[in-house]
């Protein structure tokens, strides 16, 4: 046997991974050879060492001591029926999620739509101008206190308040809404616009976008649809870039993971655009026409339900509106 | 396996005594994989939130029940490490891992920085293989199980990840003689 032959199975010798066969070979040629003597004790020591480099440091982590307590919440919430006024696509994205119409201590209310909205998306970042830290605090505490957010996800900015009716789907196909898989942002920018991105961006993925629908602008030329009576467009065969940076308040703390997604390139896709109730909305998405026409018919104003399904907390001390929001992703307007 | 089928039955006593059992080794894989004790945290709620949904579904006639809650774990790992590319920002920064104090010398725990920051450095599929097999000490077999992989896969992927890890961490001291590693 070769030196160049032995190198690869000296690992696994070094495992106990070989055949007999070969251990007989691969002794053989160590017998004769210092090279790859050397070379079998320079694995064998990092292989020691990186075994106990692993041990030693899993031996100091433990799981919390609350740790059984909160997957037996987790798993009496699964246990339980979700609120009926709840869409199902939120129930999927924040199981266990209560009856939420709470004050706040500094008389903030935070309706349960808004809050909903925050964490079902795992991001609502308001292009903040209204940027308020002990409210921030508040509703941090506030949610975390309510629900099993991952800690170090969180991100709650106060923004402004839109001027139009929000809507939400009450249909997400599964592929979307599946939580292993799910990520979503929300922002929000200057002109109100708010964009909301599901999905993986290595499989199917979603972006919805709302805004003011525009008095003076006609929906952009392609083929007619018609979503809920309304006339829509749907035009196909779109590809580009999809960005997924933020644009984030100077004053947040924390340092982005030098190896987040900021974008990604996406063909095939389909964009379909239409105003209802003085919102103009468009999605963009990979998946299949009939299932984003599904996603549009399902559309409906953000306060529906028993008692108000808000989109915006608000502040009615000082006038200033407040929003809340936390985790991971987001798309630049 | 009398544990296994106490759950499977709707024992809830059972499925606590089976998280006990287990929670340590799935939560510091998880540790292990993600750098992050929190993260870790998570992955341990959301692999026995699944061990409850799909314990139905798991055959012992097709492997260890071992086998199949390190192929969950490592899914969520992996899942999550995903995910985290997306991450936009932590508002309250997760405290540097503490380093235990060695009583050895300053040089352990540098040493011990070193492999850290090599491993951190890894791909996803080499860390994930040196965790199995040098923290879990699973045989190749058992590793080619969990991953869905070829044993000729773990064994090529192994050698890759260690050699990579020499690579990082420079020469590696002559420390071990020959007889004892040569079983």
């Amino acid at each position: 046997m070769k030196c160049q032959e032995m190198d690869k199975l000296l690992v696994a010798y070094l495992d106990n991974e070989v055949t007999p066969s070969e251990r007989t070979l691969i002794q053989a040629h160590l017998a004769g050879c210092e090279r790859c003597q050397e070379e079998l004790a320079a694995l064998s020591a990092l292989q020691s060492r990186v075994s106990q480099f692993l041990q030693f440091r899993a031996a100091q982590a433990a799981p919390s001591p609350q740790a059984w307590s909160r997957l037996q919440a987790r798993l009496a919430g699964e246990a339980r029926p979700s609120p009926s006024w709840l869409p199902t696509w939120l129930q999927r994205l924040a199981p266990g999620v209560g009856r939420i119409n709470q004050i706040f201590e500094g008389g903030i209310t935070v309706k349960k739509g808004f809050a909903l909205a925050a964490i079902a998306a795992l991001v609502i970042a308001f292009s903040a101008v209204a940027f308020i830290p002990s409210v921030r605090a508040q509703v941090i505490g506030w949610v975390r206190a309510r629900w099993e957010v991952p800690r170090g996800s969180m991100e709650i900015i106060i923004g402004p308040q839109p001027g139009y009716t929000v809507l939400v789907p009450s249909y997400l196909p599964d592929v979307i809404g599946s939580a292993s898989h799910m990520v979503g942002v929300t922002s929000m920018g200057d002109d109100g616009t708010i964009r909301n991105f599901f999905g993986d961006p290595d499989g199917q993925w979603l972006q919805i976008s709302q805004g003011p629908a525009p008095a003076d602008k006609a929906l952009p030329a392609g083929q007619e649809v018609t979503i809920g009576g309304q006339k829509g467009v749907l035009i196909t065969g779109l590809s580009g870039t999809l960005e997924l940076v933020p644009p984030l308040p100077e004053d947040v703390q924390g340092t982005p993971p030098a190896d987040r997604l900021e974008s990604f390139a996406y063909q095939d896709a389909q964009r379909l655009v239409w105003d209802v109730s003085g919102t103009r909305v468009e999605i963009l998405s990979n998946l299949p026409v009939e299932e984003m026409l599904k996603v549009a018919e399902s559309f409906a104003p953000a306060e529906t339900g028993e008692g108000a399904l808000p989109v915006q907390p608000s502040l009615p001390s000082d006038g200033k509106t407040g929003g809340g929001g936390e985790g991971p992703i987001e798309s630049r307007p | 396996m009398d544990l296994i089928r106490r759950c499977r039955a709707g024992d809830e006593e059972a499925f606590a005594a089976l998280f006990h059992q287990y929670k340590n080794l799935v939560y510091r894989t998880a540790y292990l994989m993600l750098d992050n004790a929190d993260d870790a945290e998570d992955v341990l709620q959301e692999v026995f939130l699944q061990v409850h949904r799909s314990l139905s579904t798991f055959e012992p006639s097709k492997g260890a029940f071992t086998t199949w809650l390190y192929r969950i774990t490592v899914n969520h790992c992996l899942s999550r490490r995903r995910k985290r590319h997306l991450l936009v920002i932590s508002l309250e920064q997760v405290p540097p891992l503490a380093l235990t104090e060695h009583p050895s010398s300053q040089g352990r725990v540098e040493d011990e920085e070193a492999i850290q920051q090599a491993l951190s450095r890894l791909s996803d599929k080499l860390r994930t293989i040196i965790i199995l097999r040098y923290y879990l000490e699973l045989s190749y077999a058992e590793i080619a199980q969990i991953l869905n992989i070829p044993i000729g896969t773990v064994k090529s992927r192994l050698d890759l990840a260690l050699k990579t890890l020499r690579q990082e961490l420079g020469t590696v001291p002559y420390t071990f003689p020959l007889k004892e590693v040569a079983k």
